[in-house]
């Protein structure tokens, strides 16, 4: 093997050179295929944020910002704390966020109490159930139960339970508007995942109890998707009611359609790209074998054998198509990261955090597997046939004359 | 001795596996050329010995080099059989016959057919890449075959840098690192002037004496004139064998 990577790698630059102009489109498939899965695969980043639906006699308002306290309470509450002061109090505290990746609870208060009420939650996934009922005073509230994720957390609360939130952090700094620290809520109802379920709940409860207002709906997400789904769920729930979008979420939909059509405009290119490519790909490997019928006859006639031939092109040339496939994706990289910088700069809302070089460039196993993949497929496609041709010249015939 | 010796039962009968390298027996070549049909080789009978010089001589287009390419199992006949140490050319599948031309058959052709990009070195190597020895015993080998033609100091040389008759002797180089039991000449000389044509006729013919057998396509009869035997050929057809006084 190790002589055979060296007789090909002897040849690479010779061939890589006459493969350019042929290998150009490839290389440009590729590249624009990198793109296409880094633009597709984000371009805005990660933050936390807030949605507030607040339904009033002229419609619903739904306001964005940034929302400190999940990044908060991932502060506020540790396992050791909670459980001795749980103790201490004979209350059940609720799971702390740092071992919770979603968490959802809902305080319905009375027109008495103008506290706000609040949802919050990190994952909106699967929530289909509402058992119990909605809490009717302050010190009520109903808590989402097998969330994948920290059901076992949640599997011993049960209604009637009272629970309660630390809110302040261990530095003692407070989250404004936010559960009183150390004050005590009952558990009135359990919900399950879909939380367009709550949402429905929420609206006809409070269009049932009108002497109920519902001030606002807070919503805390950490994945911008789950934000955008969020979003599309509350503004398709109000039905009848007129929605106000907040300008941060008609910023983030401008993003998601710009990235939407930058992609399609990438699947057109690429695709074509990758198409052309192919095709001036095998053009240039039955070239590289046209111009080296002689080396073939010379080679066949000191005793290569046919099987020894087609081996030797098919890993010159996949040798090629990896090269290719490197230049490809990193000029891919560097285009899906321009265009997401651009996006990003353009469009993204101001509570997206950048995640650092993620943000620009979101590079996964898929985003470098899928062009690689299809490139060695093509490659060895693309090699086969010149390859079979080249190991089946006779010698007799490109030997006899000078050329 | 008349074409017609030829027809005595040492040709026509199958000879003793011993006594002959390769025996060709009443062969013909015919190309198709869509309508046309051209007979390069018609009904040629040949025995060659171990270790013996023969010489083909004839004008362009007789069919020499047509010989030679059937006789080193390039090609094959279209009527009759080239043995091979009795073995049927034209009944070997491409590995044994690679494996034939790769381990007992050395080519010379007049326009030196090496590879452009690779050195001297690696041109007289490149028999014993495909014949799987390694790295280090090839390049040994090779640079004793360049010795052997006075060329081991132009090693790292490619092919442009060198003369046509140092090209021809890298070519023979080639030929002789596998240790072949025959090397097959076209028209060796034809490409070079007098004195370097002399020198690779030296070096091709003094190759004789290590038991190796010489077939040269040529039409030096300086070159004829110090081989063994000579054949005329003249239309694709041998008409004189004579052999050396």
């Amino acid at each position: 093997m190790e002589r055979w990577v060296g007789f090909a790698l002897r040849d690479m630059r010779r061939n890589l050179r006459r493969l350019l102009v042929s290998a150009t489109a490839f290389i440009l498939g590729i590249a624009l295929m990198t793109a296409l899965l880094i633009v597709a695969a984000g371009g805005t980043g990660v933050g936390l944020a807030e949605l507030t639906g607040a339904p009033n006699a002229s419609g619903v308002e739904l306001v964005l910002r940034p929302a400190p306290y999940p990044v908060l309470f991932q502060q506020i509450f540790s396992q050791d704390e909670l459980e001795k002061v749980g103790r201490m109090r004979g209350v059940r505290w609720i799971t702390p966020f740092t071992e919770l990746p979603a968490f959802f609870v809902w305080n319905q208060t009375s027109p008495a109490t103008p506290i706000p009420r609040f949802i919050l939650t990190d994952s909106f996934r699967d929530l289909e159930v509402v058992s119990g009922r909605l809490p009717i005073t302050a010190n009520e509230i109903v808590v989402s139960t097998s969330i994948s994720s920290f059901a076992p957390y949640l599997a011993g609360i049960k209604v009637g339970d009272v629970v309660c939130f630390q809110a302040t952090n261990r530095w003692g700094e407070s989250v404004e508007g936010r559960p009183i620290d150390g004050e005590e809520f009952t558990v009135t109802g359990l919900f399950r995942p879909p939380v367009s379920q709550v949402f429905k709940y929420a609206i006809a409860f409070g269009r049932r109890n009108p002497h109920i207002p519902i001030s606002s709906i807070l919503v805390a997400f950490s994945n911008p998707e789950d934000l955008v789904a969020a979003y599309r769920e509350l503004a398709a729930r109000y039905d009848g009611m007129p929605v106000f979008f907040d300008s941060e979420l008609v910023r983030h939909e401008e993003s998601v359609e710009m990235r939407r059509r930058w992609s399609f405009f990438l699947v057109l290119v690429s695709g074509a790209a990758t198409a052309i490519g192919s095709v001036t790909l095998v053009n240039g490997f039955q070239y590289l074998s046209l111009v080296r019928r002689r080396e073939i006859g010379i080679m066949r006639s000191v005793g290569a054998t046919r099987r020894q031939i087609l081996a030797l092109f098919l890993f010159e040339h996949l040798s090629a198509v990896i090269v290719f496939l490197i230049i490809g994706v990193v000029v891919g990289m560097a285009l899906g990261g321009g265009a997401n910088t651009l996006i990003f700069r353009r469009y993204a809302p101001q509570f997206w955090y950048s995640r650092g070089l993620y943000a620009m460039f979101p590079i996964t196993w898929g985003t470098l597997a899928y062009p690689a993949l299809i490139a060695l497929a093509i490659g060895l496609v693309a090699s086969m046939i010149p390859s079979i041709k080249a190991s089946g010249i006779a010698p007799v015939e490109v030997l006899r004359h000078e050329e | 001795m008349r074409n017609r010796d030829l027809e005595r039962p040492e040709y026509s009968e199958r000879p003793k596996h011993s006594e002959y390298l390769i025996v060709a027996n009443h062969i013909s070549k015919t190309y198709d050329m869509g309508r046309q049909k051209i007979h390069a080789l018609r009904d040629v009978s040949l025995a060659i010995r171990r270790g013996e010089s023969l010489a083909i001589l004839g004008p362009s287009g007789c069919g020499k080099t047509t010989l030679l390419n059937l006789l080193g199992g390039l090609d094959i006949p279209s009527q009759g059989e080239v043995l091979f140490e009795s073995k049927n050319l034209a009944s070997l599948r491409d590995p044994e016959l690679s494996d034939l031309r790769r381990r007992r058959i050395g080519f010379v052709f007049q326009f030196y057919n090496l590879i452009p990009n690779r050195t001297a070195l690696e041109n007289v190597a490149l028999p014993l890449f495909f014949a799987g020895k390694n790295d280090k015993d090839s390049k040994n080998a090779a640079l004793q075959a360049l010795e052997e033609v006075g060329l081991s100091e132009r090693c790292d040389h490619f092919p442009a840098e060198l003369s046509g008759g140092e090209q021809q002797r890298v070519a023979i180089a080639r030929a002789l690192v596998i240790k072949p039991s025959v090397i097959l000449a076209d028209e060796p000389t034809g490409n070079l002037d007098s004195a370097t044509g002399k020198l690779i006729i030296d070096t091709l013919l003094g190759q004789k004496d290590r038991g190796i057998a010489i077939v040269v396509a040529t039409h030096d009869a300086r070159l004829a004139g110090q081989a063994d035997r000579t054949a005329n050929m003249v239309d694709g057809r041998i008409v004189r064998v004579e052999s050396a006084r």
